[in-house]
């Protein structure tokens, strides 16, 4: 690839992975403020009628947190080529997987408020419906896809940072990397979804020496 | 060609292990398939499955994320060997096999989640279940009889089109004839809504992961 396309290429990807930090510390602030995950349905319904906004604004920003990042993990794959072409194209391909599959969630998470109103309005058989369908959707978001995401993207972190370990430079981002990736792939495996809030300490660096990437660093 | 191959001679023998332990996750499928008892038949069918038989129906969803992760990281090395006879079919065929095999990531996380739907339907009041069976009865509609099939289908064309560019490419026939044999067969049983005949394309997964690793080796 021509020097000026990689540069290019990775100031994209290093906005891009600042914008996922930015994004990550907001929603940290408002999980923080809306008293955090639900830890069960009648507790999921509660905040879903009392921070209804507050959740579809969570909804909306990981959509845009995880574009940014699909765009942060391509870039990151391409520059780290050089260095290794089949982990960096792993670790690229598994974070494009661990993205793909949370970004329904996303829309799913934006649309459950207006769930939780019906069943805060209905009675009968209506209201049996929208508690099973919330229940249904609390497992598969909270308990299931989401720590599969966090699994899967902390494993492309770990081995996107084992190759930047092996780069003329920038050893600093591969350790944190290392460390981040561990926890993530550990927590994620474990149910644990704040595990994935660990990211921000990898985002801004990576992002960051991305943004003052110079192409003829990875040769010397 | 051949410096090319050079240059990519670790992806190739990883993704050549990966299509090996993918071929091996459905063969352990297949085993699996014989110790259950068969494909559910209703969302009611679905739920007392999954409650008699949570940790079979577990074990078999990690295994199709397994081997959904393996064959998608494998893709860029097919497309690399392959293209060499034919440039677009074998990206074209990557795009579908991506496509099926994200699709079927997704149905296995959903069928993950059933068993902690089903012990809240044991634990919600009696009068409420009625609606779970029916959340049920919708995810077994669009799960069983639409989204797998139409997987297998796109699955099965992939492994076609792979199988067709693989004669091209020189490879041995048994790599290719098997390719567009098995993926035909995926094909047109995904298309008339059956989804078992998929796991025979794990032959064709273990003839052209040990092809890439043979080539691997004498690059």
């Amino acid at each position: 690839m021509p020097e000026f396309l990689t540069s290019r290429l990775a100031r994209a990807g290093g906005f891009a992975f600042l914008v996922a930090g930015v994004g990550y510390a907001g929603l940290m602030a408002v999980l923080f403020s809306t008293g955090g995950e639900p830890s069960n349905l009648i507790e999921l319904i509660d905040k879903l009628a009392e921070h209804a906004s507050a959740i579809r604004i969570v909804g909306l920003s990981f959509l845009v947190v995880e574009l940014s990042m699909l765009v942060g993990f391509v870039s990151l794959m391409s520059i780290l080529m050089p260095v290794n072409r089949t982990w960096s194209i792993i670790g690229g391909i598994l974070a494009l997987i661990g993205l793909a599959f949370d970004l329904p969630s996303s829309f799913i998470v934006f649309d459950l408020p207006n769930l939780a109103v019906s069943y805060s309005f209905t009675t009968g058989d209506t209201r049996s419906a929208d508690r099973a369908l919330i229940e249904f959707f609390y497992q598969y978001v909270w308990m299931i896809e989401t720590p599969a995401h966090v699994a899967v993207v902390s494993l492309a972190i770990l081995i996107l940072s084992l190759v930047v370990l092996r780069s003329p430079s920038r050893h600093i981002i591969g350790y944190i990397g290392l460390v981040i990736g561990a926890t993530g792939l550990i927590g994620g495996a474990l149910g644990f979804i704040p595990a994935a809030m660990t990211w921000i300490i990898w985002f801004f660096p990576t992002g960051a020496s991305l943004v003052r990437f110079d192409p003829s660093e990875l040769m010397s | 060609m051949i410096a090319q191959i050079q240059v990519w001679r670790s992806l190739l023998r990883s993704s050549g292990i990966g299509l090996i332990v993918a071929g091996g996750c459905y063969f352990s499928l297949l085993a699996t398939l014989g110790v259950a008892s068969g494909l559910p038949q209703s969302g009611g069918d679905l739920l007392h499955k999954v409650a008699s038989e949570t940790v079979l129906i577990q074990a078999v969803m990690v295994l199709f994320i397994v081997k959904d992760i393996c064959v998608l990281i494998s893709l860029p090395a097919l497309v690399i060997v392959l293209s060499n006879a034919q440039r677009a079919w074998p990206i074209i065929a990557a795009i579908f096999a991506t496509v099926a095999l994200l699709l079927d990531i997704v149905s296995s996380l959903l069928v993950l989640a059933l068993p902690g739907f089903e012990r809240a339907m044991e634990a919600a009041p009696v009068s409420a279940r009625t609606a779970y069976v029916v959340v049920a009865d919708f995810l077994f509609r669009y799960i069983w009889q639409l989204e797998t099939p139409f997987i297998v289908a796109l699955l099965g064309l992939a492994v076609v089109l792979f199988g067709i560019t693989a004669r091209r490419a020189a490879l041995p026939w048994f790599v290719s004839y098997s390719g567009i044999i098995l993926g035909a067969v995926a094909l047109i049983a995904g298309l008339a809504g059956r989804i078992e005949p998929v796991l025979f394309i794990a032959v064709w997964y273990i003839a052209i992961g040990v092809q890439l690793l043979r080539i691997a080796k004498h690059a």
